[in-house]
Parts: C-alpha cells; sequence; structure tokens
C-alpha cells in the first residue's frame, strides 16, 4: 500500500561557482501521495524537482524512482513547469498529444485517450482552439493533461499556479486533487505559498537554504472541500507552516 | 461627395500622388525643363507603355526576375542551413563565424567585377551576387531565432524524451520561424538591389543593364520607366513575402488576421 514511489538519500547539488542549491537531502515520496516542497525563491526547491526528474544529476547521494536510479529524464514521469510551456502553433489537441507525437503519428485511439484526458480537466470543447486564444488557468489546465496523458505515476509540479489570479489558482488546485486521485498519480508540487501547500499536501517539506529543514504532515480531511480554506484547523496548519519557514536554521 | 472628404487614408494616399503628379507635370510644362533633366509623367508613362507594348521590357524583366529569385532561393535556403548548423553546434559557430563575418564585410556589390571575370557576362555571376546578398539575413535571422527558445521548453522536450532533430523541427524551428521569415522580408529587398547593381557592373540583359544602357544613350525617360518597373517587382516581391509570411503563420494567430496588412 505505502510503497515508495520517490527516494532521495543525501541528495546534494552544486551549480558551478555557486553554493550548494541541494544539501545533503533525504525524502521519500510513497506511491499516490501529494507532497509539496515549501520555501522562498531560491532556497533549491526547483533544483530538488529537478533531480526527481532526472533533469539535473545529483553530485552525491542517490536518488530512485521505483527502486530504479534516476539518471536521465524518464518519460513515464510528467513534469509541469512554472509557465505553461505550451506550443503556440499547435492546437490544444496537438499540445496534449505532443509525448505521442515525439514517439509515432498519433492514431484515432491516442486522440480519444487525448480527448478523454481533455475533458477531464473541463477543455474538451476548446480542443481546436490555439494556446493564445486560451486564458491562463485554461493554458495551465492543458499544461496538466498534457503531463497527465501518459498516466504518469509520478507528477512534478514546479510552481504552476504561481502567475494565476487566486480565485482560478483555488479551482485549479481543486482539479487538480481531482485528477491525482483520479489517474492514481504521486505528486511533488513546488509552491512557496503556505496555503497552497496546506490545502494540496498529505505531507510538507519545508526548504531553506538547500536543506529541508522541516517536515509537517498535514492532518486534514480527505477529500480537501473549498469550505476547509475557511476553517480554524485550515488556519492552524497554515500558521504551522510558516513557523517552520521562519525558524532559524 | 462635396462637404464630405473621405476618411480612407488610402484615399488620401492615391490623392497626394495624383497632386504630386499634377504638380510634377505642370512644372516641368511651365519652366521648360529639358526631359533630359527631368521627363514629365507623361512622358515616363508613353516610355514605359511603348517598352512594354513593343515587347521590348519583358526579356528584361524576365532576366531580372530570374536572377532575384533563383538568388534568393539559394543564398536563403544555404543562410538557413548554416544558421541551422552554427545554432546547433557550438564547435562549429566557433570556427566559422570569423570567416563568415569576414565575408559579410566584404561588399557583395564590389565583387561583380570579379564574378564576371571569373564565370562571364551571363545569369550566373548575378545569381551569386544576389544569393551573397540574401545569405547573411537568413543566417542571421536563423541563428538568432534557434537560439531563443526558452529553458523551460527545452527541458519539457528533454523530459518527453525527445531527440536533438526533434528538438530542432519540432520545437527550436517552429519557435523561430517569425524570426526567420523577417529575415527572408529583409533578403528579398536585398535580392533585388543585389540583381539590379550586379547587372549595372556586368551584364548585357536585366533591368539594371537597361539603366546603363538608357544612361549611354541619354534616355532619361526610359530610366525612369525601368525605375518604375524595379519598384513595382520589389512591391510584388515584397508582397509575396508577407503572403508567404501569412500562410506559414495562420497557425500562430488567435485570429484569421495577421499582421500581413502592410
Amino acid at each position: 500500500m505505502d510503497r515508495l514511489l520517490l527516494r532521495m538519500r543525501q541528495v546534494s547539488y552544486r551549480y558551478p561557482g555557486s553554493r550548494a542549491a541541494v544539501a545533503d537531502v533525504d525524502w521519500s515520496l510513497p506511491q499516490g501521495a501529494f507532497h509539496c516542497l515549501l520555501g522562498r525563491s531560491g532556497c533549491g526547491k526547483s533544483t530538488l524537482l529537478k533531480l526527481a526528474a532526472g533533469l539535473l544529476l545529483p553530485q552525491s547521494g542517490a536518488i530512485t524512482l521505483d527502486g530504479e536510479p534516476v539518471s536521465e529524464p524518464d518519460t513515464r514521469t510528467g513534469f509541469v513547469f512554472q509557465t505553461p510551456t505550451l506550443l503556440e502553433w499547435a492546437s490544444v489537441i496537438d499540445n496534449v498529444l505532443l509525448p505521442v507525437s515525439l514517439r509515432r503519428r498519433p492514431g484515432a485511439d491516442d486522440v480519444a485517450h487525448a480527448e478523454e484526458v481533455l475533458d477531464h480537466v473541463g477543455l474538451l470543447p476548446l480542443r481546436h482552439r490555439h494556446p493564445n486564444q486560451l486564458s491562463g488557468g485554461q493554458q495551465s489546465r492543458v499544461a496538466i493533461a498534457r503531463a497527465l496523458l501518459a498516466r504518469p505515476r509520478l507528477l512534478l509540479m514546479d510552481e504552476p499556479f504561481a502567475a494565476l489570479d487566486a480565485l482560478t489558482r483555488e479551482e485549479l488546485q481543486d482539479s487538480l486533487l481531482a485528477l491525482c486521485s483520479q489517474y492514481d498519480s504521486a505528486v511533488l508540487f513546488v509552491t512557496h505559498d503556505i496555503a497552497e501547500a496546506a490545502y494540496l499536501a498529505d505531507r510538507v517539506a519545508v526548504m531553506d537554504r538547500g536543506r529541508i529543514v522541516a517536515d509537517i504532515p498535514i492532518e486534514l480531511e480527505r477529500p480537501r472541500r473549498p469550505a476547509l480554506r475557511h476553517g480554524m484547523a485550515f488556519t492552524e496548519v497554515c500558521a504551522h507552516l510558516r513557523r517552520g519557514m521562519e525558524q532559524p536554521s | 461627395m462635396i462637404g464630405k472628404l473621405p476618411q480612407s487614408p488610402r484615399a488620401w494616399s492615391a490623392l497626394l500622388a495624383l497632386v504630386l503628379l499634377l504638380a510634377w507635370e505642370w512644372a516641368v510644362a511651365s519652366l521648360d525643363w529639358s526631359s533630359l533633366v527631368l521627363p514629365a509623367p507623361s512622358v515616363i508613362a508613353g516610355a514605359l507603355w511603348r517598352g512594354l507594348a513593343s515587347g521590348y521590357f519583358w526579356p528584361h524583366i524576365a532576366q531580372t526576375g530570374l536572377e532575384v529569385v533563383v538568388g534568393l532561393g539559394l543564398g536563403g535556403i544555404i543562410g538557413f542551413a548554416c544558421g541551422l548548423a552554427l545554432g546547433e553546434s557550438a564547435f562549429i559557430q566557433r570556427v566559422a563565424m570569423p570567416y563568415i563575418i569576414a565575408s559579410q564585410v566584404v561588399p557583395k556589390l564590389a565583387l561583380a567585377p570579379l564574378l564576371t571575370v571569373w564565370l562571364g557576362f551571363g545569369t550566373l555571376p548575378m545569381v551569386v551576387i544576389t544569393a551573397l546578398v540574401c545569405f547573411f539575413p537568413l543566417l542571421e535571422n536563423t541563428l538568432t531565432a534557434i537560439g531563443q527558445v526558452d529553458a523551460a521548453r527545452l527541458e519539457l522536450f528533454r523530459m518527453l524524451g525527445a531527440s536533438r532533430w526533434q528538438t530542432l523541427w519540432r520545437l527550436k524551428v517552429p519557435h523561430g520561424l517569425p524570426a526567420i521569415l523577417a529575415g527572408v522580408r529583409v533578403a528579398v529587398v536585398l535580392a533585388l538591389v543585389g540583381a539590379v547593381v550586379g547587372e549595372f557592373i556586368g551584364a548585357s540583359h536585366g533591368l539594371g543593364a537597361l539603366i546603363i544602357a538608357a544612361q549611354g544613350s541619354m534616355d532619361t525617360p526610359l530610366m525612369f520607366a525601368v525605375l518604375i518597373l524595379i519598384t513595382l517587382m520589389g512591391w510584388l516581391l515584397y508582397q509575396a513575402s508577407l503572403l508567404l509570411q501569412a500562410l506559414l503563420l495562420r497557425p500562430y494567430c488567435s485570429t484569421p488576421t495577421s499582421r500581413s496588412s502592410s
């Protein structure tokens, strides 16, 4: 049940000519879990996410995905970036099909599958539009649909909602939680937003200067409902996370 | 009609042209200028019409058109290919860039006499000059354009397991296409200048050669007529490049209207 999917042991990474961006990080992500990496800008959380993706390789330590060492980007891992990174010249459906079309010519069943995923993110009627005809929130949904197309066991998300307005962000958070349980994906989600981490995560790793300084389980009822955001329990969790971010390391 | 001025800028443009032409015609007639210095618009129109109707202009138009189209095609394709090679390989870029810049600093038109020595007085030297002139804008714009893809999109393609070839053709080239097409527009204009000035120096056919011949026989109305033909040809080529751009960039635009209106 609680089998570990992603495991990081003593992971360190240093960009050339600067101090360590990630230092001695130990973290484990069980299958189907939703974990957040929370921290200020420049604390190394995005770097840690890229290490988990295999986009960067650690200078020391080990990262395993399902028991196998991560040595290059794994096409079965979904990655959602800070910006939607859609291809402006391709329609919504072609953007979602990109992971397939890089491998082979998409067939009718591929298209049907992509339409199903688009339906799940609520964008099926817009599938023939182009990205610049969509709102920011809709573009983020397309990016999520593209990442979910391969039914990834692991979804890595790097502040995907940071540029959206508050209401759209909350809608997308609810959609994301529903999609993750539907697709049974484990998620490692990077954010600097305390309320976002509190609402989404089962467990939060607070990062500061490349290290994980607090490991905070979130004990709020699942499934999360929008009304939860206004309750006392939620406020307390946020305060707890905030203390974790502020404590001197 | 009266009391209600036209609102359209096009109508005003046409009106302005008419006023200028009438003023020119009147000035030449009333100040009694020699048509050797400045022929009246009506005289130029006559020369233009006679040249077209007698078929005298057509071989020259075809000659210059051929040089421009072939030169633009060759120079453009080679420039694009070199831009891709230099953009993809930092090593090739380091090795080749000084030579490419040196070749561009050499004024290509000054090579025309040399090229006629090497290649004779036919079409080939003019095509080579035109291609040399078109090469650099395509190289420069392609090189810059494919280098400007943002890091996140490149990482996306890495995450999706795309090959280098796929990253080039499915991401970098489509992403850079608007900038590459801007290079095409620059090259189109330069191509005509290259062909015509090349013909000044070393050709017996083509519109540039025709201007030199008209100068030799002191036929100023003919020079003006050929100038009009060259201008028209440049305008047509530019419109064709805008049409090409509108076609290729159609998938990039949210609405059917594009930036094609000049």
